[in-house]
């Protein structure tokens, strides 16, 4: 399993505002499965901080996608390996 | 499986009663699955056993606050938000063609496609108070122009030129000041809501209460109205003409259009026109702007608490700026919010404080706090101690006038709250009451002087500095036009300073060669009279943008300013950056650095502030990834 998912995991956790699934996963949508929207997004970006080691701007992961619902955990495990490695 | 969004209850009246509550979130919002829960649940209304119907919100703070602004991002081609509108469509247009009359009773914040919704509804009923405050986000927010219906409905509503400061230029509404523009059809009092609206219900059942009639305008007014909306429009960065005038030309057509109401045709062409702006660079910098927003207000208080019963007591005649300041927001009556002057002994530390009333549920209520209020000039030497401390830098930028600026670009009165030391916590409730006040509040660990002075002085500096370099006025005043600042923070500047009141203020912003006191060139700056128009000049751009990033380079470095999106809050609100252009910490890369230090002319700011600059660079780091 991948570094960043273990981060995003802890960090979806910590953010979350809706009951989550007992396991996460990498294809759970943040808007259908784990009932996230635009404000627990910005709690999220926070939590990431500290994984990133600066400020990391989650819009541009969201802007990324054709259909919000695409938005999964694995994407934005994606977005950030792509990000920390850059 | 979450629980359903809207719950209803049909009372003994056969009123029924429609309450969203969006699950795990502050604020309703309008999502697909609203949409789908909405559209079935009107198609069960029963004509027969219904007399009325409201719409009203479990959520305190909110009534609705827009569309999933994820669904916004999710349009990739102008033609796509047909299709991604549909729904949404489907439900607003399910609610307008509902059998019996329809309210929206706005208790929260009503913005954006909230607001569109609530055009759908018969009647609009608010509390009265800037709780239940009416806010068109589109332009002002998100640069994109709006999609369900406000650029036809508003004009017949509510005039075209009320309407146009309403959406084009983010005039926020509330009370009497929205019943007066046609927005709502009644105020009800904070303190007997129930009864109220079973007394407007009646009159409704009667036909006491009829909706506005159509407002119809002769030609020659709205030609009128619309050449000066033109010149308001000329005054704003040229980038954003084009999606004000288009706005403008969707509204002017509806106000032609008089008592006939909008066909599928133009709400299709408002559509296609939404469709094209939302998928343009500066709608989509506009919404990276809002999460950055949302990050600086979640950076210090993760989760808005609910608000409790609170009292602001003060000590008058103690504090000349802490009386304006305690008037101006008992003239806006909140929810759960007293206010008591001359409630306080004589030895009380402060002459301001927020304290919880007996009322408030003791497992939850916050402590009271004691606020220090610094109006008027910057001050110069802040004591370091266990005080919050308040500070407008915009003194003479009431909450009032910011609802009626024109052009407006939807900004708010910046507030201030400088942290005590001993690294306490920001206090959520302090947020949650000053936001709802209609301030744009940001928080600081400051030390001898408020951050956001420093923004504003430090732009001012430069500009005095360029003047002695020999720019006229003139291209100051065009360079900040130019950097799309609006409004523009020397008007503010003029509007809330004498030159004697920063002259002290302005020293550690000049250039190291100033000599002199800043009067008479300041004088010219903040000077009311119209300058002779000038040209913009980019050693000037790259001054105000260099002396600011030393700024926030500053803050951070001493542990002052915690995140830097706090600063992008400081440089939208107070200095008008433009929301289309990225914020000022993106808009600050390394390589743009470089680029300004190139153009820069080093006699415009501090050597210190060049140096700054320059290991930004050498550092390679931008703020954010």
């Amino acid at each position: 399993m991948r570094a960043s998912f273990s981060t995003v995991e802890k960090a979806i956790r910590a953010a979350a505002s809706n009951p989550l699934p007992e396991t996460i996963r990498e294809d759970h949508s943040f808007l259908l499965d784990l009932g996230f929207d635009s404000l627990t997004i910005t709690v999220l970006t926070l939590e990431l901080e500290g994984y990133v080691g600066q400020p990391v701007l989650l819009n541009r992961w969201v802007e990324s996608a054709s259909n919000p619902t695409d938005l999964t955990v694995g994407s934005l495990c994606d977005y950030l390996d792509q990000v920390v490695s850059a | 499986m979450s629980p359903p969004i809207f719950s209803t209850h049909l009372d003994a009246g056969g009123v029924l009663h429609v309450q969203m509550d969006t699950p795990g979130s502050e604020v309703n919002i309008f999502s697909a699955r609203a949409a789908e829960e909405l559209i079935e649940l009107m198609a069960s209304v029963d004509a027969q056993t219904t007399r009325a119907l409201v719409f009203k919100s479990a959520k305190a703070r909110s009534f609705i606050n827009g569309a999933q602004l994820m669904l916004a991002s999710a349009v990739q081609s102008p033609e796509s938000i047909f299709e991604m509108t549909a729904l949404l469509r489907r439900a607003y247009a399910s609610v307008k063609r509902c059998p019996v009359p329809t309210i929206a009773l706005v208790t929260g914040s009503c913005y954006g496609c909230g607001v569109e919704f609530s055009l759908n509804c018969d009647f609009r009923v608010a509390t009265d108070s800037p709780d239940a405050t009416f806010y068109m986000t589109e332009i002002a927010d998100y640069l994109n122009t709006p999609a369900f219906g406000s650029t036809q409905r508003l004009p017949a509503m509510m005039g075209l030129e009320r309407g146009l400061g309403f959406l084009l230029w983010g005039h926020r509404l509330w009370g009497k000041r929205a019943l007066d523009h046609g927005l709502i059809d009644a105020l009800l009092p904070l303190n007997d809501i129930d009864a109220s609206l079973d007394a407007l219900i009646d009159q409704i059942q009667r036909d006491h209460l009829q909706p506005h009639a159509p407002k119809v305008e002769s030609a020659d007014d709205i030609t009128r109205i619309a050449r000066a909306t033109r010149a308001l429009i000329d005054r704003l960065p040229d980038d954003y003409h084009r999606i004000y005038t288009r706005c403008l030309d969707l509204m002017v057509f509806a106000a032609k259009r008089g008592a006939h109401p909008p066909t599928e045709d133009d709400f299709r062409r408002e559509l296609a026109a939404a469709g094209e702006t939302l998928v343009e660079q500066q709608a989509q910098a506009a919404r990276s702007f809002l999460y950055l927003r949302q990050v600086a207000e979640r950076v210090h208080v993760r989760r808005l608490p609910a608000r409790q019963p609170l009292e602001l007591t003060l000590r008058r005649g103690v504090d000349v700026h802490a009386d304006a300041f305690f008037d101006e927001l008992e003239a806006r009556p909140l929810r759960l919010v007293h206010y008591r002057a001359d409630a306080l002994a004589s030895d009380a530390p402060l002459s301001l404080h927020l304290t919880p009333t007996r009322d408030a549920d003791e497992t939850e209520a916050p402590p009271p706090i004691a606020l220090a209020m610094h109006g008027g000039a910057p001050p110069t030497a802040l004591p370091d101690d266990a005080v919050f401390r308040l500070r407008r830098p915009l003194p003479g930028l009431t909450l009032e006038a910011c609802e009626r600026a024109l052009p407006g670009t939807g900004t708010r009165p910046l507030l201030e709250v400088r942290l005590p030391s001993g690294g306490e916590r920001a206090p959520g409730h302090l947020f949650e009451w000053l936001d709802a006040c209609g301030f744009a509040v940001i928080f600081s660990r400051a030390r001898a002087t408020f951050l956001s002075d420093r923004f504003l002085l430090a732009t001012l500096a430069t500009s005095l500095a360029s003047l002695r370099a020999g720019l006229s006025p003139g291209d100051v005043h065009a360079t900040i036009r130019h950097m799309g600042m609006v409004p523009s923070p020397l008007l503010s500047a003029r509007q809330s300073f004498t030159p004697d009141d920063l002259e002290g203020a302005l020293a550690p912003h000049l250039p190291d060669t100033w000599e002199g006191p800043v009067g008479q060139h300041l004088s010219d700056l903040l000077d009311d009279r119209p300058a002779q128009a000038g040209a913009p000049s980019a050693r000037l751009d790259a001054a105000i943008h260099l002396n600011l990033l030393a700024t926030i380079l500053t803050a951070r470095e001493r542990g002052e300013l915690a995140h830097p999106t706090v600063s992008d809050v400081i440089a939208r609100e107070l200095l008008g950056y433009p929301v289309g252009r990225t914020s000022l910490c993106e808009h600050l890369t390394p390589a743009r650095v470089e680029t300004m230090l190139e153009q820069v002319d080093p006699r415009l700011l501090p050597t210190a502030h060049i140096a700054l600059a320059q290991a930004f660079v050498e550092h390679a780091r931008a703020f954010y990834v």
